[in-house]
């Protein structure tokens, strides 16, 4: 690694050509798997990532310039090449630079670092893990399961002075299976991400029901009919169903979405743009959970940001480019997967803030209508999509029968307004990876039970 | 490059206990440019090199690394030690220099192309072609608001080098456009996007991009509704394109010998009309993307998927053939869908897989189907397609179509069914055919339009 100085050298360079802030993020991560498929152990792979970028801004200009020649000389003259394609007439501002050391403690408190744990114990762990989805008492086709931690370090220094760290560690396992029924066969991939070290396995119930029900899960699957095609009310369950705020109306408060003109909720700020029962928030500093961090990569201390309260848009969510092209401060939402990408504002953990109403009563009032237990994934836009994973029919009050093959979609800024019950018991969920112009950033997205009042919802059963 | 000459000289003097090892470097040389309101708004510069390292004594095991000063030895001796915990009875299949890909195969084409591609990329060039695309598109319709356009130029290397006697490169460039917009027609928003590539930057076709841009715009002006129903069917390329970058698994035959495929048990089999074919190749003259030879070095061979409907052939890489007793087709690969780490096991992807085109423009599919719906855009490639039981629900938009002529559009829709209905379903492929790039610039998929007899609607 360079030394303070030679940073202040780098950033110094990249700011010859007339840019007005410039930051070097450095990344040294330790990524470890171990495969194991069909109770055949294939091995461990090691991955090692170490890079640097180099982010140079001139007004809303940006410049990012990334390597993994991570010598002085390699990174002067990346610095060199970011202040030479700076396009700006504007003279170089020879600032001095003294960085202070910025310290923020991660909400998330590792216990035992996944390097410091023998092979052998990760290797426990899938073996009980694919047993316990053996035991589940269908019949498996092809049964994969895989093992990740990762422990990335870095290191954000800037022009203004600021000299940040951040240690994030991650546990995940990831199981991949084809269930048959003789006639039928299903596949699903399903993750038990933590943003703990090996802690995370210290509970072997949690890994073992998790394994079992999600063999279940795929079993069932196969005896699920087709939903019917019709427009009803829909309850989304509590817990990971919050994917539909990430995808609905997370995506498009985020400032890159703002400052292209390319969300339904650009210059809405102050306005009512959902039912009076939605409060959604989103707040990277809740401890325990996967989309958490002492800092965003941008070396702003994570917070929780108040994006719509009562049906009343409050805030978008800004990293520090987004902020200069809307005139606001950032929000410490500046994430990105690594090196390899600029950062962007991006979601943290995304949640439906808490109601009023009571759970039984908003599936008992239906006489028609899905309810949707689990939701798999989703895409957003000014229309955004959600697969249902678990899904059931609704009829007279009371769950009929599982549906299968359900797609949800709407436009986002709509349906919010449809938002008719928001249950008391907010749940949160294990979390996941959401994918966009930064790259892939771990999040989790949760709620309470809600309700919408009336959604098109679309299979090619019979009603 | 002195980390490759280090390689080398371990690679002839192997650490104790390692029998065979190889390495495979790709390197990206990148160089992003957007252009927004008549001035560059972002640039993005990159040279990052990764090194994928497998070493095997009785067992295989497996490192990367993007250390480049790491000493060799270490690398490779970390990989064989990382092997030794597997309980797989067989060690990984590595090419020999008869086995591996010769460069001497190369036809003069892709010679005199490779040539070129030894010449430093002209940012510049880049910065102007970006400029004059943004321009383009923003005069190009009086609706169009917002433009970022991003032109993105991509030198990516490849090497496979083996205690066996592979020492193999090969560089290409690839040129990128992509155009977002933003329209406002009668108080609406209207987003639209598209992307073309192409080995040339002089070759880049702006106007089809433009069109295209222009196109989707029209296609979702006041949306209407739509009843629930089975329609016939126009999907539009880039509809097609959506489907085959997940619905390229079902030709896996990693997937296939797995059993976790849809088509398990069905290769010779009908499982399409005679209409529909789908080929995996090296090379395609739509794009700038061109496949050599795979991560293990094997050259990238044309393979027939299915042919006329029939289920003829699988994608392989050294293991998956093996385990059929084939030969392996260029098809070893490393990423196939997200997995939010740096993936590192060799797989089976695909090289440029591609349904086939027919003979006609996707305007007479349109004339020839009459009454019906073009469904125009789709989304969300990671959700909707299930590769085990070959079931499907894309969310999506279109049109509707009366005598073959447009009549309004509808949003909100999804697509469902089974894949292999589907497949069934196709009574002709237009002859206008798009490629794309897809997951970390590591393989196209392609498609035409294609006219289906029948397809469940959902609105």
């Amino acid at each position: 690694m360079i030394t303070k100085n030679e940073m202040i050298k780098v950033l110094q360079t990249a700011l010859s050509g007339g840019g007005d802030f410039a930051e070097l993020f450095f990344e040294n991560k330790d990524e470890l798997n171990i495969k194991c498929s069909q109770q055949v152990l294939k091995g461990i792979t090691t991955v090692h990532i170490f890079g640097a970028g180099i982010y140079l801004l001139s007004g809303t200009q940006s410049i990012y310039v990334y390597t993994n020649n991570l010598s002085f000389s390699g990174l002067m003259d990346a610095a060199q090449k970011a202040s030479e394609l700076l396009h700006t007439d504007k003279q170089p501002v020879h600032n001095q630079i003294v960085f202070s050391m910025q310290t923020v403690k991660n909400p998330n408190t590792v216990i035992q670092y996944p390097r410091t744990i023998p092979h052998q114990e990760k290797v426990r762990v899938i073996r009980e893990t694919d047993a316990a989805a053996r035991s589940a008492g269908h019949s498996i086709r092809q049964l994969n399961v895989d093992y990740f931690d990762t422990d990335q370090r870095i290191l954000v220094v800037n022009s203004e002075g600021l000299y940040a760290e951040d240690r994030r560690v991650t546990s995940r396992l990831r199981l991949q299976a084809t269930v048959e029924d003789g006639t039928n066969s299903h596949y699903e991939w399903g993750d038990f991400p933590r943003p703990y070290g090996f802690e995370a396995f210290r509970v072997k119930d949690d890994y073992i029901s998790f394994a079992k029900e999600f063999i279940n899960d795929i079993a069932d699957n196969m005896n699920a009919v087709s939903a019917p095609s019709c427009v009803v009310p829909v309850v989304f369950e509590a817990g990971s169903c919050g994917t539909l705020w990430h995808e609905a109306c997370g995506h498009p408060l985020e400032s890159g979405a703002i400052a292209t003109n390319n969300s339904d909720f650009v210059g809405k700020l102050g306005q009512k743009v959902a039912s009076s029962k939605v409060t959604v928030i989103d707040d990277g500093s809740i401890p325990g959970l996967y989309g958490t961090a002492g800092i965003d990569d941008e070396g702003h201390p994570t917070q929780k940001n108040v994006l719509i309260e009562n049906g009343i848009l409050k805030g978008y969510l800004c990293d520090r480019l987004g902020g200069r092209k809307l005139n606001m401060p950032s929000t410490g939402s500046g994430r990105r997967q690594g090196y390899m990408f600029a950062p962007a504002a991006r979601m943290t953990n995304t949640y439906l803030a808490a109601g009023t109403d009571d759970d039984d009563e908003m599936i008992s009032s239906i006489d028609e209508g899905l309810f949707v237990k689990r939701i798999g994934g989703g895409n957003s836009g000014r229309e955004f999509s959600v697969s249902v994973a678990e899904g059931y029919w609704i009829k007279d009050g009371k769950l009929a029968h599982r549906v299968k093959g359900l797609t949800l979609n709407a436009r986002g800024i709509d349906l919010i307004k449809r938002v008719d019950r928001v249950g008391k018991n907010i749940e949160t969920e294990g979390g996941g990876f959401c994918g966009s112009v930064s790259g892939l950033v771990t999040t989790t997205s949760f709620q309470p039970r809600m309700r919408v009042s009336s959604m098109t919802v679309g299979g090619e059963g019979e009603k | 490059m002195m980390f490759l000459d280090n390689y080398r000289r371990a690679m002839k003097k192997l650490p104790e206990g390692i029998a065979e090892a190889e390495i495979n470097v790709e390197r990206k040389e990148c160089i992003k440019i957007g252009v927004s309101g008549g001035r560059v708004a972002l640039t993005d510069v990159s040279d990052v090199t990764s090194i994928y390292v497998r070493a095997s004594g009785e067992k295989t095991g497996y490192a990367y690394t993007e250390d480049l000063g790491e000493d060799a030895q270490e690398v490779l001796l970390r990989a064989y030690n990382n092997g030794l915990i597997s309980d797989s009875e067989q060690i990984d299949i590595l090419n020999t220099p008869k086995t591996a890909f010769n460069p001497n195969t190369l036809n003069d084409n892709i010679q005199s192309r490779n040539k070129e591609n030894q010449h430093p990329v002209n940012s510049s060039a880049v910065v102007e072609k970006a400029m004059l695309l943004e321009d383009l598109v923003r005069k190009s319709d009086s609706s169009i608001k917002t433009v970022l356009a991003t032109v993105r130029s991509d030198t990516l290397s490849s090497t496979v080098l083996n205690s066996k006697g592979v020492d193999i490169s090969f560089k290409r460039n690839v040129y990128y456009a992509k155009v977002n917009v933003t329209a406002q027609v009668m108080g609406d928003s209207i987003d639209a996007v598209y992307s073309i590539s192409n080995s040339s930057l002089e070759e880049l076709d702006l106007g089809f991009l433009v069109e295209k841009i222009n196109n989707s715009i029209k296609n979702k002006i006041e949306p209407g509704s739509l009843t629930s129903g089975e329609y016939p069917v126009v999907l539009d390329q880039s509809v097609g394109i959506n489907i085959m970058m997940t619905a390229w698994q079902l030709f896996s035959g990693m997937k296939y010998c797995d059993g976790s495929t849809a088509l398990k048990g069905r290769l010779g089999e009908y499982i399409g009309s005679s209409a529909f074919s789908i080929v995996d190749m090296p090379f395609h003259k739509y794009t700038g993307y061109y496949f050599p030879f795979d991560c293990e070095g094997t050259p990238g061979k044309e393979v027939m998927l299915v042919d006329k409907g029939k289920f003829t052939s699988l994608m392989h890489n050294n293991y998956s053939s093996s385990q059929l007793d084939l030969q392996p087709t260029g098809n070893a690969g490393r990423v196939a869908l997200l997995t939010g780490n740096i993936p590192t096991d060799i797989i089976v992807t695909p090289k440029i897989c591609c349904i086939k085109p027919g003979v006609n423009s996707t305007q007479q599919l349109l004339q020839e189907m009459g009454d019906g719906v073009y469904i125009t855009e789709s989304y969300d490639i990671f959700h909707s397609i299930n590769i085990g039981s070959g079931d499907f629900a894309i969310p999506c938009r279109g049109v509707f179509i009366k005598d073959g002529k447009p009549s309004h559009s509808v949003n909100a829709l999804s697509i469902c069914g089974n894949l292999i209905d589907l497949f069934n379903n196709v009574i002709e492929t237009s002859n206008d055919f798009i490629i794309d790039e897809f997951l970390l610039k590591s393989y196209c998929v392609g498609s035409p339009s294609i006219r289906l007899s029948k397809l469940q609607i959902n609105g």
